[in-house]
């Protein structure tokens, strides 16, 4: 049997802990709600059982894995037994998310160690769908010769065209932009140079289809070439340019150095490696006639030995 | 007859012709040469845009491109580079990429750009002889073209280890 002087010892050890065990619990996170994007985040945490006039820290934490990590803390004194402390919208500090993560978080109330959950968009944990968005970029190729001496007469008609393909078929859908020249310097009889510049716009439209630029769909794991690499077909060219009446103050000039090919392209999101190449055609100069290789409706065109053009060697670019 | 000597201490005829106009001529002296200094001055006389070296140093690995040039007005201007690596037989590797430059204020600039070849997912083994060109543009614009030198024109990559 145990003994009232025991019952009692007992009774005052458990009164004893529970009021320990009350304070160590007074002051509660209830909550944490976050709303966050590739951007950065907000977030709101509620308190309850505080005692007014105290000062309060709540720390919190955000982990995507290992691609980043962000931390901060709220400081507040309480004016009531509960409180709401937000944190506006911050940036996340590494830079907007460009990988795609599942993001989780807890915040704590250190005074009392009381920690809660996150709730990120409504869920922990939140899937973040980011990629790095495209930042255009600039490159040349050449100057590339694959035409040979070509004797340009004012009035003609020169073509210009390329093709890529993505290097790797691992890599995610993504719009690729193409805005592109082709520039064939001239040498004049006087020793001047003249460059006759071809803009790139829409593949195997008439000059380009007036545009200067081409954003292409391209699927996840897409390794074809774009538009072709086929060199005859209408598609391999992307603008054609009649050279000035005015060219060489009127005389036949000559190219000898080749052309260059100017890009910028943007793929958005970026995905991998590209292969590149480009072709340029003066046909006139070829003994072939004044012909537009971009014009579909003349069927000389068609023919190889007027618009088929080699390709420029194969050109990898990041 | 005494020949004239080339240091005779008589002047010239056309210096006396200078001195006898010199009140009608000077003024229009100090325009010619205001207007030369003006000309100078608003780059009337500058450089067209130009790179003056393209150099590549670098071997199996990795590799440096420096170049310099002047003459530079554009903004957004890049120097994109063509590196080529021939092999004895098969085909070539060839990449391309670029970087920005910017001019100082007398249009002179210069950068440099590192880069791997496993950028560009190529593992080089065996021989290569090497080739290129740098080229300055702006705004799809082509500025000027220079070949690239090369601090050798040959590299011998010895295959990758299997691990």
């Amino acid at each position: 049997m145990i003994s009232r002087k025991r019952l009692a010892v007992f009774g005052v050890i458990l009164g004893l802990v529970a009021i320990f065990a009350t304070v160590a619990f007074a002051n509660l996170l209830t909550g944490a709600s976050a709303k966050a994007d590739c951007n950065g985040y907000t977030l709101t945490v509620n308190a309850i059982d505080l005692t007014p006039g105290t000062a309060y820290t709540i720390t919190y934490f955000f982990d995507c894995g290992s691609s980043s990590q962000a931390s901060g803390s709220i400081n507040f004194t309480a004016t009531s037994s509960t409180a709401t402390e937000t944190v506006p919208e911050t940036p996340w500090p590494g830079g907007p998310l460009t990988t795609n993560c599942s993001l989780t978080g807890s915040a704590k109330l250190t005074s009392s160690g009381s920690t809660v959950a996150i709730t990120i968009n409504g869920s922990s944990p939140a899937t973040l769908t980011c990629t790095s968005t495209g930042t255009p970029k600039s490159f040349a190729i050449g100057p590339s010769s694959m035409e040979g001496d070509l004797h340009i007469a004012p009035g003609d008609f020169i073509s210009g065209g390329y093709n890529f393909k993505f290097t790797d078929g691992s890599h995610a859908a993504t719009m690729y932009t193409v805005k592109a020249t082709v520039t064939v310097p001239v040498s004049c009889p006087n020793g001047s140079t003249e460059n006759v510049v071809i803009p790139l716009g829409a593949p195997g439209k008439l000059d380009g289809g007036g545009v200067t630029s081409f954003t292409y769909n391209i699927a996840a794991g897409d390794t074809k070439n774009h538009a072709t690499n086929d060199q005859n077909s209408i598609l391999a060219w992307e603008g054609a340019v009649q050279a000035s009446a005015n060219l060489c103050g009127g005389e036949t000039g000559r190219n000898q150095t080749g052309a260059v090919f100017n890009a910028t392209v943007t793929q958005n999101p970026h995905v991998g490696l590209v292969d590149w190449q480009f072709h340029y055609r003066d046909p006139n100069a070829k003994g072939k006639g004044n012909v537009n290789c971009t014009n579909a409706s003349d069927p000389r065109r068609n023919d190889a030995a007027t618009c088929g053009a080699s390709w420029s060697q194969t050109v990898r670019d990041p | 007859m005494r020949p004239r000597q080339p240091w005779s201490s008589s002047k010239p005829k056309w210096i006396g012709r200078i001195s006898r106009g010199a009140p009608r001529t000077l003024p229009s002296l100090l325009i010619v040469l205001a207007l030369l200094v003006f000309l100078m001055r608003t780059d009337a006389f500058a450089a067209s845009p130009r790179l003056l070296t393209a150099r590549f140093t670098g071997g199996c690995i990795g590799y440096t491109i420096a170049v310099t040039g002047e003459g530079l007005r554009e903004s957004n201007s890049i120097v994109s580079y063509n590196i080529t690596l021939t092999p004895p037989t098969g085909e070539p590797i060839a990449i391309v990429d670029s970087f920005p430059v910017t001019p100082e204020k007398d249009g002179r600039f210069h950068g440099t750009i590192q880069g791997t070849w496993k950028n560009f997912e190529f593992t080089l083994a065996g021989k290569y002889t090497l080739s290129g060109s740098a080229i300055l543009a702006s705004n799809l614009t082509l500025l000027h073209t220079l070949p690239v030198t090369f601090s050798r024109k040959n590299m011998n990559c010895r295959p990758a280890r299997s691990s």
